[in-house]
């Protein structure tokens, strides 16, 4: 449906619901609009979008005036000239003035181009009016300041913090009339509030008074207005953090140089949203610790070397590694086309399936408990999901610092929507200052709450049973089990009062409808009282992760709250390409698209590729690779893409012991780190900016990665590398497979993963570039892509299975006299994971500078720690020392560090290499410690 | 379930046919001591059974508070002008003894700047025939003299039935805009989106308006009465009545009222057995004038900055909670009841004792009766400043400022003559005293921006320079603008610097011209009311004074 009216006495259709402002910009007439942000809904506060409209009295603000049929509207009238003319010079009066021509202010930062462009073409010669004072600049943040002299409180930067895009709510107006002003809660300055410093501000300020700071600028940063391009070119493409997968925007200067990110609302995961890594983060890219040149260890020492010496000696060391002493751990940061080829190298060329990625280390137990129960190791939903729920359950994650534009996504649904917010974690998350219940449950207890659950609902007949009796099975054997978790018993393990475990039961199977209509509407009807089941590591890393997991699914399988908008299962990614890493195949027990291997899909596999050495057996885990490296026949060799094993894996000493047993590793990346420091090789990989590919995020969404800038010295892409390497070792071993690595782009690789996985068959990079992501499964060309599984069936069959587990021990260490605390690991928001490429970025680090240890006042009066002291943690297994952050955040008895290496210190010298049985995830969420102070040094 | 007939039975008996002793104690009187002398009362009278002490609110005759009325069954009442504490005691001597009713008494001959009758007699007090008369705590006074047969005959027409009696009766909004109340009800009701609000507006923000506090502190289930009619004719399941952050008694009498209400099964679920279901809920103001702007008003309800939301969606689409919402303003909706009711007063009942003047017939006809074609009914006026009998009167529309000014309010002090007249707050204009033949009406009175607004009128003696009161209009429009919005943030206060500037002296004749361009932009410009208004008293000084003006930059 579309409007048609007249602007200017021209016909301009709109569509149905567009602005009258909007269909001005469409007739290419110009009008001045200071305050409303193309991507975000009309303010209405600048008032310099006032026209003229037949039967409208007075001057209406075009942009909160809706187009309607018929309608004839006057832009430049002199009356309305006149009077936007007035409004500009005052708001040109709120600026310090100078005697340049329009726009009379000054501020140095040649941002005030729309107010520059109203005030010439309004003719306006000089200032009419002194400038009024302004408040003082607050410079408190390590990335931008906010210059209230620069500032014409347009609004728009509260309103991107608040329900415009990031539901956060840090920065509002302070004051009233002439006094207002953009602050914090409190009037405190920036830094002290709950800002995230995710620059949606800055992204949507016309004038610069929200501006980069200096020291920030090296190399990403000059603040490009918005709407204006830097020029030389901008370049469309995903974001390298997270899995939530949002597009960005590149812009290049000159030099080769990213010179600003910029967010994408077109990109439908992050509809407009970037977090503070995505936006600040990605000057990694130009560091000058970025390896440059392929380099070869001798004497102990490494030294540069060219490609082809590199390359040579790896494929003559390789051909005699070939089988089961070839182990290889893809990257999860690379590209789904990065690791289909290193996946097919190992298979086809060193004929072994030890192909691992770190999905190990983080939802493995997801994967292995959904692949049973429902046959498909994804998540379930979309992000519009949540904003379609009648409640989210947030379990075991903490989205804020982990998957931040995910959480506002959510933070919208329960702020705009009314959707109901349980959360579930030891920790007193930032999630929790939304949630309407909070359960504070004790680490490792979670297979007995989540019984609980399913108890109450059982109990008091809230399940779905058409959808337990027509869509599952193992139901009888499964309630034997669950029925036995009273709330009351449950109260006694968990901790969790029996009354709010009942209250979130029924909360999660018949949530209320969202009092607030919906946003969007995710399907027919428009609003689905469905629930979202939103969890993380908190589930996975532990030695029962995969009973957690079935938790779960056994609660989502008896509400009925799958398979339909509003609902489902979503495992939230840590990586920016950790679903597309599985879904191309880097698995020890399975092909692209998740091909369980075996006769039928090895024969494919040969029949595609050619050769018969590759084998048809399951392969080493990661975990079992490191333990096996010990053993004679365990892994001799390796080759390591995008990872850091030497920091990620639990018990580093241990780890570090195990590696030294390797006889030949080659690791290839884009910064010398622990694990590379150990190899015999090294390799300059390209980073995501300078290569074309595809990520898959989240919730299934394959998006484009798209070349922006050149490769930093020598460095290529790893298909490109490994592909190179391919046909060196298919000559050395006179093999025939050299045209089974002959590709020119990367797309050649996607198609050929198309063309051999169901799931993607029906995506294309023509597609990618014309529509923007598609979800798998897409299975032709024609298909839309799928928002949200199981609708109708699930992969394993018609049926789901209930799957029973008891409530086991709590974790495999559990603290003592020696070592009474309970150490939790995570992550923070300022740091990716590890930090190996977080700690190359100047504004993250100011912002997060050190290992904060976050442990409970009681604790700390216990242990005569202070706020801010420097203290020691000690494991069995290791210690670090770390700065003492006192906080309620952490349950008395808990400790919480984040495993980013930061001085030397990494949480991982203290966790535990014990494993859950079945997907052999190590427990990083639970070990015992002690603390002790080491004296202050701040 | 009770029926109306049951509720009203046993109201009557309430009223027993003892002495009344009835302290006005309001907003306005507690500030002259009426708190204490109803104490001082309270406690001799404390243990007589033949007299009972009335707390009420107040009647409106500001000049002569606090006021005490004394109405025994068999009497004429009494009423005693300016009582205070001293005075209690001579009070107390000329109470009639309850054992002996007839005995001679004399009259209380103390106190009373104006005369009380003078006040009154020119009124036609429909809203306020219970204010001051009636014990406002009671819900058996209200129901025993006529109240809460409104709603059950509301209640026993069908929604569509109750607009249209409404909207046939021609009730326009007492707020200041004078739309017709019940095109709100009707645009709501056709949105037919559930669950749908009702919205007291009780914010009462500006200077010199005390109407709407007189009606809920006097008379406070008049208005519940009106809002659940207006809730029922709207369809809306809860209703919530918005009241000034400083209108403490009026917020304590409402939730009485509301409580009372809700025992008698009034309020709450399937109210006098007809199905209807409707709560009610005090909100309290944010703070600030502009807080009485609907759109403002409704965000702050939902915890959001004092701020104008644009227009459209309109409230009665989207308003609060993004629901369909009504609303209405404390004088509109006490104005329904009698609409709906086929007399103000059935004859078996006996009016309150101490209305003054009687009550006067009610119903359809009452209302449509009174005042313009144009505008039906009554208008409530706040007369303040030089004026003998200052207060809160009650005159058909259309009524001429020389009437209220002068056969009301007595007309200026003795010696004083008539300097500048404000009508209608900061949001209007000034007039002199050459133009109070003008009706008081909705729409403009005059084009330069003078409006009857809420209906505040503030008297300034001569002598007073117009630029001080233009100046003084204008600083409250900047002092109070939210901020959102250019023009009125920075055009306001540009103003005021500029009056500032012709005040002390130093202005020069393009400050004039300034003044009226400032006006036009920050009237054409703005976003809400606040803004879009501010230019009348500039406007109207310069249509008016601008002589006086010339002279000041000349």
């Amino acid at each position: 449906m579309s409007i048609t009216l007249t602007i200017d006495n021209k016909p301009i259709t709109v569509p149905d619901g567009g602005s009258v402002l909007d269909a001005i910009n469409a007739s290419d007439t110009y009008i001045s609009q200071l305050c409303k942000d193309p991507d975000m809904k009309a303010i209405g506060a600048c008032r310099t979008c006032l026209v003229q409209i037949d039967g409208i009295r007075g001057f209406p603000a075009s942009c909160s005036t809706p187009a309607a049929e018929g309608m004839t509207v006057q832009t430049d009238s002199d009356d309305a000239r006149r009077i936007r003319s007035g409004v500009i010079e005052l708001t040109l009066a709120m600026l310090p003035a100078t005697s340049e021509n329009p726009p009379f202010v000054k501020g140095g930062r040649g941002d005030f181009a729309q107010l520059t462009t109203a005030a010439q073409h309004h003719d306006i010669q000089s200032p009419r009016w002194e400038s009024r004072p302004r408040e003082a600049t607050d410079e408190s943040s390590t990335v931008f300041n906010i210059a209230m002299e620069s500032c014409i409180l347009c609004g728009r930067c509260a309103l991107a913090c608040q329900e415009g895009h990031q539901f956060i709510g840090a920065i509002d107006f302070l004051g009233a009339g002439r006094s207002s002003r953009i602050g914090t809660f409190m009037d405190k300055p920036l830094s002290e509030s709950i800002c995230t410093t995710c620059g949606q501000c800055l992204s949507v300020c016309p004038t610069g008074a929200i501006h980069l700071k200096e020291q920030s600028t090296q190399p990403v940063g000059t603040h490009i207005p918005q709407g204006e391009s830097p020029g030389v070119k901008e370049v469309s493409t995903t974001c390298p953090y997270c899995g939530v997968g949002c597009g960005i925007k590149l812009q290049v200067g000159d030099g080769d140089q990213i010179v600003e990110v910029q967010d994408d609302p077109e990109n439908l995961s992050s509809v407009g949203m970037l977090c503070v890594k995505g936006r600040f983060g990605t000057s990694f890219v130009h560091h000058p610790d970025r390896l440059t040149t392929p380099l070869i260890k001798e004497d102990g020492e490494f030294r540069p070397a060219t490609w082809d010496e590199a390359l040579d000696l790896i494929a003559e060391r390789l051909t005699h590694y070939r089988g089961n002493s070839f182990g290889t751990l893809c990257s999860a940061k690379a590209t789904n086309e990065d690791g289909y080829i290193q996946q097919k190298f190992s298979r086809l060329l060193m004929q072994s399936n030890n192909i691992d990625h770190c999905t190990r280390l983080c939802h493995s137990p997801s994967v292995e408990a959904m692949l049973t129960s429902l046959g498909s190791g994804a998540t379930s939903n979309s992000y519009t999901d949540y904003e379609d729920a009648g409640c989210l359950v947030v379990i075991g994650c903490d989205p804020t610092s982990n998957h931040p534009v995910a959480a506002s996504r959510m933070r919208r649904a329960v702020v705009e929507r009314g959707a109901k917010l349980i959360v579930i974690n030891p920790r007193r998350i930032d999630m929790c200052d939304y949630a309407d219940l909070w359960l504070r449950s004790n680490p490792g207890t979670d297979v007995a709450l989540l019984n609980g659950l399913a108890q109450v609902i059982l109990q008091e007949g809230l399940q779905d049973q058409a959808f337990v009796t027509n869509r599952t099975e193992g139901f009888e054997e499964w309630v034997k089990v669950a029925e036995t978790y009273t709330p009351e018993r449950v109260e006694e393990i968990t901790g969790v009062p029996a009354e709010d475990i009942r209250q979130a039961a029924r909360l999660y199977a018949q949530p209320p409808e969202p009092a607030i209509p919906p946003f969007r509407k995710g399907g027919p009807g428009g609003i689905f009282p469905g629930s979202c089941l939103i969890w993380g590591m908190g589930i996975t890393q532990h030695t029962n992760g995969t009973a957690n997991a079935h938790g779960l699914l056994n609660l989502a399988l008896l509400a009925g709250q799958l398979g339909r908008p509003g609902s489902g299962i979503s495992p939230l990614r840590g990586q920016n390409n950790v679903q597309g890493c599985g879904d191309a195949g880097c698995l020890p027990n399975a092909m692209p698209g998740y091909q369980v291997i075996g006769q039928e899909t090895v024969a494919k596999f040969r029949d595609a590729w050619g050769g018969n050495g590759f084998p048809d057996q399951h392969g080493l885990v990661i975990t079992e690779m490191v333990e096996s490296m010990k053993e004679p026949t365990g892994i001799k060799a390796m080759y390591i893409t995008g990872e850091n094993p030497l920091l990620s894996e639990p018990d580093l000493n241990h780890a570090q012991e195990m590696f030294e047993n390797l006889e030949f590793l080659v690791v290839q990346d884009i910064f010398m780190h622990e694990t590379a420091q150990i190899a015999d090789v090294v390799l300059p990989a390209t980073s995501f900016a300078e290569k074309d590919g595809t990520f898959t995020n989240s919730e299934r969404r394959v998006q484009r990665v798209r070349k922006a800038i050149e490769p930093r010295g020598q460095s290529r892409p790893d298909w490109e590398i490994i592909s190179d390497l391919a046909k060196r070792m298919c000559q050395k071993l006179e093999l025939d497979f050299e045209d089974q690595f002959d590709y020119n782009h990367p797309s050649q690789i996607f198609d050929e993963m198309a063309r051999l996985t169901p799931i993607m068959s029906g995506i294309n990079y023509e597609r990618l570039d014309n529509e923007g992501g598609i979800q798998w499964p897409c299975p032709t060309t024609d298909h839309p892509g799928t928002p949200y599984l199981y609708a109708d069936s699930f992969p394993r069959g018609p049926r789901a299975l209930f799957v029973p587990f008891e409530q086991g021990p709590v974790a495999a260490e559990i603290p003592n006299r020696r070592f009474p605390l309970t150490l939790n690991t995570g992550r923070v928001l300022y740091h990716w994971h590890g930090g190996t490429i977080t700690r190359r970025v100047a504004g993250l680090m100011e912002r997060s500078p050190e290992l904060r240890i976050a442990i409970n006042p009681a604790d700390g009066e216990t242990y005569g720690i202070e706020d801010g002291q420097m203290i020691r943690v000690s494991s069995r297994r290791g210690q670090l020392t770390g700065r003492a952050l006192l906080t309620d955040r952490e349950q008395p008895g808990g400790i919480f560090i984040p495993f980013v290496k930061l001085s030397e210190s990494a949480a991982n010298f203290l966790t535990n290499a014990v494993y859950d049985p079945t997907s052999k995830i190590p427990e990083y969420k639970v070990c015992a410690v002690r603390v002790e102070v080491v004296g202050d040094e701040g | 379930m009770t029926t109306y007939a049951q509720l009203q039975q046993s109201a009557q008996t309430s009223m027993a046919a003892v002495t009344r002793v009835i302290v006005q104690v309001g907003h306005c009187s507690q500030s002259v001591g009426a708190t204490q002398v109803a104490e001082a009362l309270g406690s001799a009278l404390s243990g007589n059974s033949g007299v009972s002490l009335i707390i009420a609110g107040c009647d409106g005759a500001c000049f002569a508070a606090p006021q005490v009325l004394v109405a025994s069954p068999s009497e004429d009442v009494q009423r005693y002008a300016n009582v205070s504490l001293a005075d209690v005691p001579e009070l107390l001597e000329s109470l009639p003894s309850s054992n002996t009713a007839q005995q001679e008494h004399p009259p209380f001959v103390k106190g009373g700047r104006g005369d009380l009758a003078s006040f009154f007699a020119p009124q036609t007090r429909l809203l306020l025939s219970r204010c001051g008369s009636i014990d406002p705590s009671s819900i058996d006074e209200y129901i025993a003299t006529g109240g809460y047969s409104g709603l059950n005959t509301a209640l026993s027409q069908s929604p569509e039935d109750v607009i249209k009696t409404v909207l046939d009766a021609g009730l326009l909004g007492r707020g200041g805009a004078y739309f017709p109340a019940a095109r709100k009800w009707q645009g709501a009701r056709t949105a037919n989106d559930d669950p749908r609000y009702m919205v007291v507006n009780a914010e009462e923000g500006e200077p010199g308006l005390f109407k709407d506090r007189h009606i809920m502190e006097g008379d406070p289930h008049q208005l519940l009465e009106g809002a659940l009619i207006a809730a029922y004719a709207t369809g809306a399941s809860q209703t919530y009545i918005y009241i000034n952050a400083e209108a403490h008694l009026s917020a304590q009498r409402i939730e009485t009222a509301i409580a009372q209400a809700q025992e008698t099964g009034l309020v709450g679920e399937d109210i006098l057995g007809s199905g209807f279901d409707c709560q009610v809920t005090v909100r309290r103001g944010a703070g600030g004038y502009v807080c009485g702007e609907e759109t403002t008003l409704l965000d702050t309800i939902q915890g959001n900055r004092r701020e104008p939301r644009l227009r459209p969606p309109f409230p009665v689409e989207s308003g609060l909670f993004q629901r369909p919402t009504v609303i209405n303003n404390v004088e509109t909706l006490s104005n329904v009841p009698m609409i709906l009711r086929e007399t103000v007063r059935p004859e078996h009942v006996e009016g309150p004792a101490g209305a003054f003047p009687p009550f006067v017939k009610g119903g359809q006809g009452g209302f449509s009766s009174l005042g313009l074609d144009s505008a039906k009914g009554t208008k409530l006026i706040c007369l303040s400043g030089s004026v003998q009998r200052p207060g809160l009167a009650e005159v058909p529309m259309g009524t001429t400022l020389r009437y209220v000014i002068h056969d009301i309010g007595g007309g200026p002090p003795q010696g004083t003559d008539i300097g500048v007249v404000a009508v209608g707050g900061p949001s209007s204009g000034i007039l002199p005293p050459t133009e109070l033949d003008m009706e008081l009406r909705p729409g403009m009175l005059h084009p330069s921006g003078v409006v009857m607004g809420g209906g505040g009128i503030m008297v300034m003696p001569e002598g007073i320079p117009a630029i001080n009161v233009v100046r003084q209009l204008a600083s409250y429009n900047a002092a109070e603008s939210c901020g959102k919005c250019t023009p009125c943030r920075e055009g306001t206060p540009r103003m005021v610097q500029i009056l500032d500037r012709i005040a002390s002296g130093n202005g020069s004749s393009t400050d004039l011209e300034e003044l009226r361009n400032l006006a036009e932009i920050v009237g054409a410009a703005s976003l809400c009311g606040l803004g879009q208004m501010s230019g009348g008293p500039i406007n109207s000084a310069l249509h008016f004074f601008g002589d006086e003006l010339e002279k000041l930059v000349s």
